[in-house]
């Protein structure tokens, strides 16, 4: 949905990381390096921020039904 | 092997949220203790208290109040009640309260006002939820001290590892053209020097012989098993500094429990068969 | 949204010859649920009118007057029905399919229909008549969404990547399953065995429009028969062909066949008929045998006449111009059937692809649409001979009773029957994840029994590579009954038949009825859609040419030209073209001398969007082939087998796995039966199944609070937008055994990974309630019960309701809680009476029957016979504990059998303590190495911040993988030095850790969780409930009770089966055995038949058994009872 707080498995912030990598990986930085860079080393919280999927956008779209003509 | 004699303590490695501590010579049972004390008994601070008067975010109360609790907080030591302690404020109150008013809003961990200076969200950018235009939220919050043993977000450290030492042998020098021993190692300890071969970092060999497995006769690793390797990887609530005196402190108040215990009870010289 | 692109970081396997963007490209085009929207799409363009077609016309004879009405145009218009006020309900007003599902509504639009009426030489046309009203598919041609961007999609409150393709039925999804039928218009013989002779059959199901005649050809020892719809008997075959206009016996010989063989077997057959000569006595046999025996010689032949003409091989023609082919197709299935019994021929193979169709929703509407349409028009005509009666000018839509047409469809697709015996056609649609809907979507169902065993057609067979999912089957009695598309599938759509005669003409077909001797001996028979239409003499090049124009686009390309009995000895080619619908095909690249003809230019093209693959397709780069064309086809799975003899390579070769298979990583390296078992699995599993879950009030739901896409991806996954709503999360798994908490398949999880977030989730329930209105001003009512409301069930189960009835938001509920607060009218006349006043209320809240929950969102709204409905959405926080279900993507499932504390788990080097801990007894009898190589993969790719490729038979192999993950600094075989957090020893053996993907499923503890001490007992036995929903016993059967017996513990036999049950004390007369009873006004025991003075003793009895008692007496039986003092 949104970004964990922690890493699941070792309990680090990666809460804090998760714009800053995906902007990164957006202004066209290597994955691996934007991990590295952002101090991420374990691959226990590598996972974390490589596999979201941050739905919470999409949740957020909705603004009730608005149909037909406006 | 007589008290004292010739343990030490050596810090390879320091720095602000991790350390790492070579102890010789010092049972690797008191090593973990010491691990799995500061785990789960070290108490901290975290948010467990949360009174919700309004979220019209997409995150369910129950995920926001979870995400809240996971959001690690500077604990000031010894200010705030564990336990059974007395004289000592039992909470700290925490607010969040934000409204998103035209545009969508990500709200941070920096958006939570503390009513103690001492007592702040260590990462500032912790995203907590995104709003949508319109949407706040209010709530208010009670951070209590707790270990880890009841919930891990009341742990003061991420990862603490205890290993052995590893001894990596050379028996026989070798003809250096074969490097099979070299490429083995994953963490590429080995290094070929002047045709020579050499342990660069030993400290990073985590003992898997594979190299050991490549050329059983030249090369044997062991595992010291006297010494212990300590790393230690925090969180923030806590420095290192009190997070090891605490655990020890817990440690060696646990054995002064055991002792007056034992204490206690009585021990007939009859009872013992002839 | 936000997520890292996987195609951008997948780490793949090069491939010298990698056709993915053509599959790409293919799906995208063809869609994921495109066969039921085309189909429907065919049916409201089409097949409507078609249906029409058959039944237009109403004849009114009126005695010195006649009228006929005629509809002569229909049309569905758009969404569109009315509101319960009356007024129209439209898009504009919110006739949106997210309004229906709230508000119970059916999503459906009007059949308008043109209709002229004829009478005394004047015609009057009425427009705009509303015959009925069709539901719409979600998506199709005339949905309200067809069309919209994503932006639309969302303000009309729909997820943009919902599929489509399902019918809104009182606001429940409702997919139809597709029916797997054997294939119209195709002669299929077959052997059968009656009391020891064999009899050769072939036969024919004849259909065209709503006209389904089966056509038999039977030949037996000494003679042929044919069965023909609407005789009562079978016609011998010469008869029908002499009937048919075939009267000379050498003529019918000659249309069967030249050679001396057939013609020795024909001849006693032809012999025995000899004494009906002409064609008006065959019409007259075949007329006796009808149900017109009893009429006029000259009714009798005209019956005859009518059925040849209309119900014999309706698909040939309806007419009598169509006679001599209709004779020439006869003579052919006999032809067929002599040839079985000479054994020239093998008996067809029914469970061949080539022999099979589906029934779309198309087809399955059409039937509906056309009984529906007969019963409306007889009922019209009945209303208007009744008005004309009065002689007024009435207009028809006032006549028209739409609500017939209406009805039967809401009826069927409410309830998935479609005749009496087929059952189950549609189904609720699963959302249990956006795999499952896919899934489901692209169900095929086959109609046989499935209580016989029939295993021939539930096995895998041949023809099913590229068209089924052999994989993706249910276990258990359905298996192999219910099927699933494989991903190649695509099914054909119908292009007209006589277009495609003019090209046959052109390139050589000499028709049946101009075809000479030559041709009748030696030339290839040509089939036309079952239809015998004439004769070829080369028939490959003729086949060669024919798919020339398919090949360069100059007719569809889901046509298939195909040939058969090809240079067989003694038997003539036959050469079979289908323009039809609903078979399946799938995509192969055509090879020419080795070489496919699919040029790495063309790919590069594809995957630059320049080139569509319906362009490869009128270019003759890729074929689509159907089941028959495949025995003209040779076929190479990779591109590294080809030779000179190759016509054909495969596309991709996973592409014959389905939706839910083809998400298994590393497929192809696991036992066969566990990829079954996860392709059913992976439809269980929480993820995000739609993103407009608050707009939604869904009866039951979950929702995974943080999902993930997998590390090891398939390339499917990302390409039917699995990553977009992903169904699990990556997790730390270590093999090793944790002091017996995860033996049998039980998992350890890591308690601090569970608090931090690890497999949280919500689960939804949405309580219904409808406040009735009785009529005469009653009606239910939302409010909080009083105190004086009869059945008030005490003050606090109502806490959390507000003054209307409903909960306020957030509200804390428990297990019997009034979730919403309803009063009415008693409604049983008892209580009336014991109520002695008729103003009393009665309380008909809903309670909850979960343990807890929160009141998540409250919608009140007119349901469509405008009562108040209210419908309470209660989400309960699923934290993963102790029992709940998990499971890889490797078959792999197993019970949470401990949430162990982070300090005591074992740690590697790097102090990461794995999330799950599965035992290592799991793998060797169930050998899912596709498991090993998806840790190791993960692993690296966590590494490597990249994705991994495991698409099945493309995919890295272990030697590789290992090298991947080595040059990240880890051993090579996925192991890791890993230490004991109890003690701070390292383990002996170094233990295999990696990342592997798992799934939640949806049996959770909290669903299942039961147990009872006392509670409710059945009205009629009194013996205690059964099942969990109702506070049942746990029971103890036959084999719990053996138990007992053996070990001799007789008391609690006792005690279980009758006073923990349903003992029951009776009283019976010693002097006469029978059951006695009290009297309560003269308080004492009375025997039915020795009065109260007589010795009745009590006895301890089962209730069932004093129920057997009275069973037996009220059979007039004495049953009488011994009582004995035995102490």
């Amino acid at each position: 949905m949104i970004t964990p707080v922690r890493c699941f498995t070792c309990g680090s912030v990666i809460g804090d990381k998760y714009e800053k990598f995906i902007k990164l990986v957006e202004e066209g930085m290597d994955p691996k390096e934007a991990l590295d860079k952002l101090g991420v080393k374990r691959y226990c919280c590598r996972r974390m921020l490589l596999t979201h999927v941050e739905i919470i956008d999409e949740f957020l779209i909705y603004r009730g039904l608005k149909y037909g003509k406006d | 092997m007589s008290r004292g004699r010739g343990f030490s303590i050596k810090i390879l490695d320091k720095s602000d949220d991790s350390i790492s501590i070579l102890f010789k010579n010092i049972p690797v049972e008191i090593i973990n203790s010491i691990r799995r004390i500061s785990m789960s008994e070290v108490p901290t601070l975290a948010i467990d208290k949360v009174f919700i008067f309004r979220n019209d975010s997409v995150l369910n109360d129950q995920m926001l109040a979870h995400r809240l609790g996971l959001i690690p907080l500077k604990t000031p030591v010894d200010k705030y009640k564990y336990g059974d302690e007395e004289g000592k404020p039992e909470y700290v109150s925490l607010s969040l309260t934000i409204e998103a008013k035209n545009d969508f809003r990500t709200v941070y961990a920096k958006d939570i006002k503390s009513n103690d200076k001492e007592v702040y969200p260590l990462y500032e950018d912790i995203e907590i939820v995104r709003l949508a235009p319109g949407e706040g939220l209010d709530i208010e919050m009670w951070a209590i001290m707790g270990t880890g043993r009841e919930h891990a977000k009341w742990s003061p450290v991420t990862v603490c590892v205890v290993r052995g030492v590893p001894v990596i042998k050379i028996l026989k020098e070798c003809d250096s053209n074969c490097k099979k021993c070299v490429e083995a190692c994953p963490k590429n300890i080995l290094k070929i020097n002047n045709g020579k071969l050499t342990v660069t970092n030993l400290y990073l060999c985590t003992g898997c012989k594979l190299c050991e497995v490549e050329c059983p006769d030249y090369i044997k690793v062991d595992i010291d098993e006297k010494s212990s390797l300590f790393m230690m990887e925090i969180v923030g609530q806590l420095t290192i500094k009190t997070i090891l005196t605490k655990s020890f402190d817990i440690l060696i108040s646990k054995i002064d429990d055991f002792l007056t215990k034992f204490n206690e009870v009585e021990i007939y010289e009859d009872a013992i068969p002839k | 949204m936000r997520r890292l692109d996987i195609k951008k970081y997948l780490v793949s396997k090069p491939l010298e010859y990698d056709t993915w963007p053509v599959v790409e490209a293919m799906i995208r085009e063809f869609g994921l649920a495109k066969q039921h929207i085309d189909s429907y799409n065919e049916f409201i363009e089409k097949g409507i009118k078609e249906i029409i077609e058959e039944n237009k016309i109403i004849k009114i004879i009126a005695p010195n007057d006649e009228i006929i009405y005629e509809i002569t145009d229909v049309r569905v218009d758009r969404p569109r029905i009315k509101d319960v006020d009356g007024s129209p309900l439209d898009e504009e007003r919110g006739y949106i399919p997210a309004v229906c599902r709230l508000r119970g509504l059916t999503y459906a639009a009007p059949i308008i229909a043109t209709i002229k009426r004829k009478q005394g030489g004047f015609e009057y046309i009425e427009d705009n008549v509303e015959i009925g009203h069709i539901p719409v598919m979600v998506k199709s041609k005339i949905c309200v969404l067809h069309g919209k961007s994503k932006e639309e999609l969302i303000r009309y409150g729909e997820d943009p990547n919902d599929p489509g393709g399902y019918f809104i039925i009182n606001g429940s999804e409702r997919a139809i399953v597709a029916l797997e039928d054997l294939a119209s218009n195709s002669i299929i013989t077959r052997v059968e065995k009656v009391s020891n002779t064999k009899v050769y059959i072939s036969m024919i199901l004849s259909v065209k429009g709503s006209l389904r005649n089966h056509v038999t050809v039977t030949v037996k020892k000494n003679n042929i028969y044919v069965t023909i719809p609407f005789t009562l008997t079978p016609i011998p075959f010469p008869i029908v062909m002499k009937a048919l206009g075939v009267v000379k016996e050498g003529e019918i010989a000659e249309a069967v066949s030249r050679r001396e063989e057939i013609i020795e077997e024909l001849y006693p057959v032809l012999k025995k008929y000899e004494s009906v000569s002409t064609q008006e006595d065959a019409l007259l046999y075949i007329g006796n045998r009808t149900q017109a025996a009893q009429q006029p010689i000259e009714r009798r032949k005209n019956r005859a006449r009518h059925i040849l003409d209309k119900y014999l091989f309706p698909h040939v023609g309806i007419g009598p111009e169509y006679r001599l082919r209709k004779a020439y197709l006869l003579a052919e299935m006999v032809r067929r059937a002599i040839e079985l019994k000479l054994g020239w021929r093998n008996p067809d193979d029914r469970d061949h692809y080539a022999n099979k169709r589906l029934r779309l929703a198309g087809p399955l509407l059409g039937q509906i649409f056309a009984k529906s349409l007969k019963s409306l028009l007889k009922d019209l005509h009945y209303n208007i001979t009744k008005y004309y009666l009065y002689k007024s000018r009435i207009q028809l839509s006032y006549l028209v009773r739409s609500s017939k047409i209406t009805h039967r469809f809401n009826h069927a697709l409410a309830t998935g029957t479609w005749t009496q015996r087929t059952t189950g056609v549609t189904q609720m649609l699963d959302r249990t994840n956006y795999l499952s809907t896919l899934s489901h979507l692209r169900r095929i169902q086959s109609p046989l029994s499935r209580s016989r065993p029939q295993f021939e057609a539930r096995e895998v067979h041949a023809s099913h590579l590229g068209r089924i999912c052999p994989v993706e089957s249910p276990e258990g009695q359905n298996i192999g009954l219910v099927k699933n598309l494989a991903l190649s599938a695509i099914v054909s759509n119908e292009y007209p038949p006589d277009k495609i005669y003019g090209i046959l003409m052109e390139e050589g077909m000499v028709k049946v009825e101009e075809a000479d001797d030559r041709l009748w001996e030696s030339g290839a028979r040509v089939f036309l859609n079952g239809d015998f239409i004439g004769f070829v003499s080369d028939p490959m090049t003729f086949v060669e040419r024919l798919r020339g124009y398919r090949r360069r686009g100059l007719i569809p390309p889901d046509i298939s030209i195909a040939v058969r009995n090809y240079n067989k000895d003694k038997l003539v080619p036959e050469v079979y073209i289908e323009t039809s619908s609903a078979r399946i095909l799938r995509p192969l690249i055509r090879v020419v001398d080795g070489k496919p003809l699919l040029t790495h230019e063309h790919i590069r093209r594809v995957a630059e969007g320049k080139l569509k693959f319906t362009d490869l397709l009128k270019i003759g780069v890729i074929e689509l082939i159907d089941a028959n064309e495949e025995y003209n086809v040779l076929t190479a799975f990779f591109p590294e087998e080809l030779t000179k003899d190759h016509t054909h390579l495969e596309l991709s070769p996973f592409l014959f796995l389905g939706i839910t298979a083809s998400v298994i990583p590393f497929a192809e390296h696991n036992q066969s039966p566990r990829n079954s078992y996860e392709a059913a699995m992976a439809k269980q599993a929480l993820g995000i199944p739609y993103t407009n879950i608050r707009l939604r009030m869904d009866t039951r739901g979950h929702l995974l609070e943080y999902p993930q896409m997998p590390i090891v991806q398939t390339r499917v996954m990302d390409l039917i937008g699995l990553n977009d709503r992903p169904v699990g999360q990556n997790l730390v798994v270590a093999i090793m055994s944790y002091e017996s908490y995860n033996m049998e398949d039980a998992v350890v999880i890591n308690k601090a990974a569970v608090d931090r977030g690890l497999f949280r989730s919500f689960f939804y329930k949405t309580y219904e309630s409808t406040a009735r209105l009785h009529g005469g001003g009653v009606s239910d009512r939302f409010e909080k019960p009083g105190e004086d409301v009869k059945n008030y069930i005490g003050e606090d189960a109502y806490r959390s309701l507000e003054e209307d009835g409903l909960p306020y938001l957030e509200a804390k509920l428990e297990k019997g809680d009034v979730v919403i607060g309803k009063t009415g009218p008693p409604r049983f006349l008892v209580e009336y009476e014991e109520a002695g006043l008729t103003e009393q209320k009665r309380d008909y809240s809903t309670t909850l029957d979960q343990f807890t929950g929160v009141v998540d969102r409250v919608v009140l709204t007119l349901d469509k016979e405008g009562q108040l409905t209210a419908l309470v959405k209660i989400r309960e926080h699923r934290v993963p504990e102790l029992g709940d279900k998990v499971a890889s993507r490797h078959g792999q499932k197993g019970v949470v059998g401990l949430l162990a504390p982070p300090e005591d788990m074992p740690y590697t080097a790097d102090g990461i303590i794995p999330d799950l801990l599965i035992n290592p007894h799991a793998f060797p009898s169930r050998m899912t190495v596709g498991q090993f190589l998806e840790s190791i993969a993960g692993k690296y790719g966590a590494l490597a911040g990249r994705f991994v490729d495991g698409t099945p038979f493309i995919s890295y192999d272990y030697e590789d993988l290992g090298k991947l993950l080595k040059s990240m600094g880890f051993e090579p075989m996925g192991t890791e030095v890993m230490y004991d957090g109890r003690t701070g020893k390292k383990f002996k053996a170094d233990i295999f850790v990696g990342i592997v993907y798992y799934q939640k499923l949806h049996h959770m503890v909290a669903d299942k969780m039961h147990a009872r001490a006392r509670g409710p007992v059945q009205i009629l036995t009194r013996q205690p409930t059964e099942g969990r929903s109702r506070d049942g016993g746990l029971r103890i059967g036959d084999m719990e009770k053996d138990v007992f017996v053996a070990y001799g513990a007789s008391s609690i036999i006792k005690e279980r089966l009758l006073d923990a049950s349903d003992r029951t004390t009776i009283f019976v007369c010693t002097k006469c055995g029978l059951e006695g009873y009290y009297d309560a006004r003269n308080r004492k025991l009375v025997c039915p038949v020795h009065g109260p003075d007589a010795p009745l003793v009590p006895v301890n009895v089962s209730y069932a058994f004093k129920l057997l008692l009275d069973e037996l007496k009220s059979m007039a039986i004495y049953p009488r009872i011994y009582v004995e003092e035995v102490i």
